[in-house]
């Protein structure tokens, strides 16, 4: 019985499609920013580049504000030739346009949680990457170390975990610290201030591989070819014996060399990029940004492309 | 025997709707379906966006906002002024006139939601988080609001998407430096007449109202005839042009009111309702009879305390009170050449209270004047030590000590101590330089009154 009522459920009527689409689009009125945005972004990238701060792409669990609009400008014109035109130039535009994430959420605000930690960068799934604190860039935008420990350190720490998604990188990473990961103690003590010694570049590489692979290649190409053997020169521990010697009581050297040789080899076989070109690339560009060479209000539009 | 009929009550049920089913299901080939609107939901949506953004845009002074952060309004509220045009909106509130600029937009989300989705120093004044222990959640302020409608009266009626407070935006009739030097003179106006609190007698019930002018709430306290205890009622309030306006109406002994007009004397507040049949609910601030204002205190004193406990062997100091930081504190002088004293005066009470604090250094070490139960505890808490009443005699002008009740201590009487840069006790300070005049040590036992001469 149960069967035939089943039946009879079936409709008897048909329904004409909708000549209508439901999906539509806001009419936000575009302004010149936006519309350099298609020809910088869009077009070129298939990049969607959120300036305006849309509460459903943050996390909604803290207090956030927009970022400011003339930031914003400046933070579009350093993440494309900082960042998109570095990797252009050493792997060509098809690389960046495959891979490199969707969409780029900006926040005005850092996200603070209640911890007593804060949050500059995430990534999700491979699809986007979201900056946090843009309000602050005014404060930091001639030096280049705040500029990269601020955004770009996150940019390109969170492209290599979604290159990392696509191809994964070999095993023989995770065996080089292999039991030195600490995972979520990597802030606390002695942890945050012993890293090098203990063979990583930063106190966050020693939370699990992946950070740390992520970590190592986003250091060494925001860092010139001098910062690096100074990184590398910090992670030799000496002390004072018995009868007053200088020894090396730790020495970090050579698991940070044996992990960015398999980084670099990584990036060169899966993809086709020598991280030390990629590396001079990116110093260069980051010279032209502090000292002033690049324009980062224009929103004017090259008609002839 | 129940139960039993109770399952073959249910049996029966069942098989009744098993067998009316069909009968419903045939009924929906039959009818002709139709939408209940002309429009999809998105176009309708998407039309409901233009007509508010035409709206918006029309109005050529602007509007108001009343802005209210946090979902239980513990801040107060605060007036804002916004002009909309086809991209930008200029925002400016009571705190900063200054319009700031930045992009808005009416997007759908709960319904049509308006959004200032570019930073800006004004709107963005309650949101903006500050630090990771205190201010990792702002103020809890809104810079999306719901749109739910355009009343009657023209304004519009908005939801705040975080705190799920009302707000109203209403059409302008004079410009927005007008409007906002308006709303700040009454809050300064309001602000600058000392209150004890407010009283009120509301359909035949005697209502007091304390407050609290930093987070602009007030709270009414009354008698509950049914239960012999008292109930509290908390309003959070915000200036108008004229006076200020709760956030909801308070309903008091069958009176319900929201809106008030003020007016002041340079001693009294007198907020008097605007709403239809409570216009006779008026709260007018009061001061206790010893009530002193500040510049009442400035003058010489003769100051009494004793070399003993038991208060014998009286020591009579001529001391001065002059001025501080204004309403705030006074300073005292005459005790030491090196020593001055800071006393806080309240403004509500009138009153001044001695604590204990700072006053020197020696060396690495911090000389503090403790407050002190004399022969028993003495403690660096600034929230100890003793307050001042006056016998209410303009011509013979006494003030009298006690503990200011702040800590359990009893404290009648002070001492020099030593603590050093990391805050631990590191003894008495003993040093005849700093003796208090007319002894011979750095203590006042029994601290009793201070009388003023000139």
């Amino acid at each position: 019985m149960l069967t035939a009522i089943a039946f009879l459920g079936v409709s008897c009527s048909s329904d004409d499609l909708d000549s209508e689409s439901i999906i539509t689009v806001n009419e936000v009125q575009k302004n010149q920013f936006d519309k350099w945005l298609n020809q910088n972004y869009v077009i070129p990238y298939n990049i969607a580049f959120k300036y305006r701060m849309e509460d459903i792409e943050a996390d909604m669990n803290y207090t956030l504000v927009p970022a400011q609009y003339e930031l914003s400008v400046a933070m579009a014109h350093m993440v494309k030739y900082l960042c998109l035109e570095s990797y252009d130039e050493i792997a060509g535009i098809n690389f960046t346009r495959k891979y490199f994430p969707k969409l780029i959420h900006l926040v005005g605000s850092p996200e603070y949680r209640n911890n007593g930690t804060v949050v500059l960068g995430t990534a999700e799934g491979g699809k986007k990457i979201t900056l946090f604190n843009i309000n602050n860039l005014g404060n930091i935008i001639t030096s280049a170390a705040s500029l990269n420990s601020q955004y770009f350190k996150t940019i390109h720490h969170e492209f290599t975990h979604i290159l990392n998604q696509t191809k994964s990188y070999p095993t023989e990473f995770q065996e080089i610290s292999g039991a030195d990961y600490v995972s979520d103690s990597w802030s606390t003590a002695p942890y945050e201030t012993e890293y090098a010694y203990r063979g990583f570049v930063s106190d966050y590489a020693q939370d699990s591989a992946g950070e740390d692979f992520a970590e190592t290649l986003s250091i060494f190409v925001t860092h010139s070819a001098t910062q690096w053997a100074n990184l590398l020169a910090s992670a030799v521990e000496y002390t004072t014996d018995s009868n007053g010697k200088t020894v090396v009581s730790r020495d970090g050297r050579p698991n940070i060399i044996a992990k960015f040789e398999i980084v670099y080899n990584y990036m060169k076989d899966s993809f086709g990029i020598d991280l030390y070109k990629l590396r001079d690339a990116v110093q260069r560009r980051q010279a032209d940004v502090v000292s002033g060479k690049l324009d980062l209000e224009d929103v004017s539009i090259d008609n002839a492309k | 025997m129940l139960n039993k009929m109770e399952k073959i009550m249910k049996r029966n049920i069942l098989l009744l709707i098993l067998f009316a089913l069909p009968v419903f299901m045939l009924q929906s080939c039959l009818k002709d379906q139709s939408d209940t609107f002309n429009e999809s939901a998105a176009v309708r949506m998407q039309n409901a966006i233009k007509s508010y953004r035409a709206a918006l845009t029309d109005a050529s002074s602007g509007w108001s906002l009343d802005y209210w952060p946090e979902g239980n309004q513990k801040y107060g509220g605060y007036n804002y002024t916004i002009k909309f045009d086809g991209q930008n909106a200029d925002v400016a509130w009571e705190q900063n006139p200054t319009a700031v600029t930045s992009l808005y937009d009416i997007i759908s989300d709960d319904g049509p939601v308006l959004t200032f989705n570019t930073y800006n120093d004004n709107m963005h004044a309650f949101s903006t988080p500050w630090g990771s222990s205190g201010g990792y959640q702002a103020y809890q302020g809104d810079y999306e609001f719901v749109i739910m409608g355009i009343q009657d009266d023209g304004s519009i009626k908005l939801k705040g998407k975080k705190s799920g407070n009302i707000m109203y935006l209403r059409k302008l009739s004079e410009t927005s430096d007008a409007y906002l030097a308006n709303i700040k003179k009454m809050s300064a106006q309001f602000n600058a007449v000392p209150m004890a609190g407010l009283k009120s007698k509301i359909g035949g019930t005697d209502v007091l109202i304390d407050y609290d002018l930093d987070n602009q709430q007030l709270y009414f306290t009354y008698p509950d005839a049914s239960s012999n205890s008292s109930t509290e009622v908390t309003a959070s309030y915000r200036f108008t042009e004229t006076g200020l306006s709760f956030y909801k109406p308070v309903t008091i002994a069958g009176k319900t009111f929201q809106n008030f007009k003020l007016s002041s004397t340079s001693t009294v507040n007198t907020l008097t309702c605007t709403d239809a049949n409570a216009t006779d609910v008026v709260l007018a601030s009061y001061l206790p009879d010893d009530y002193l204002y500040y510049n009442d205190y400035i003058g010489t004193y003769k100051l009494l305390f004793y070399k003993e406990l038991e208060k014998k062997n009286p020591v009579y100091v001529t001391v001065t009170l002059s001025e501080g930081e204004y309403n705030k504190t006074l300073l005292l002088k005459g005790l030491n050449s090196n020593i001055t004293l800071t006393l806080n005066y309240s403004v509500g009470k009138g009153s001044l209270t001695l604590n204990s604090q700072s006053i020197g250094k020696n060396g690495s070490n911090v000389i503090w004047l403790c407050a002190w139960h004399c022969g028993g505890t003495l403690t660096w808490d600034t929230a100890a030590g003793m307050i001042s009443s006056w016998n209410k005699d303009k011509d013979n002008f006494v003030l009298t000590w006690k503990d200011n009740a702040m800590t359990t201590y009893n404290i009648d009487s002070y001492i020099l101590w030593q603590l050093n840069a990391s805050g631990s006790s590191m003894g008495a300070y003993t040093n005849s330089a700093w003796n208090i005049v007319g002894t011979t040590e750095t203590r006042l036992r029994m601290f009793t009154s201070m009388t003023k001469i000139k």
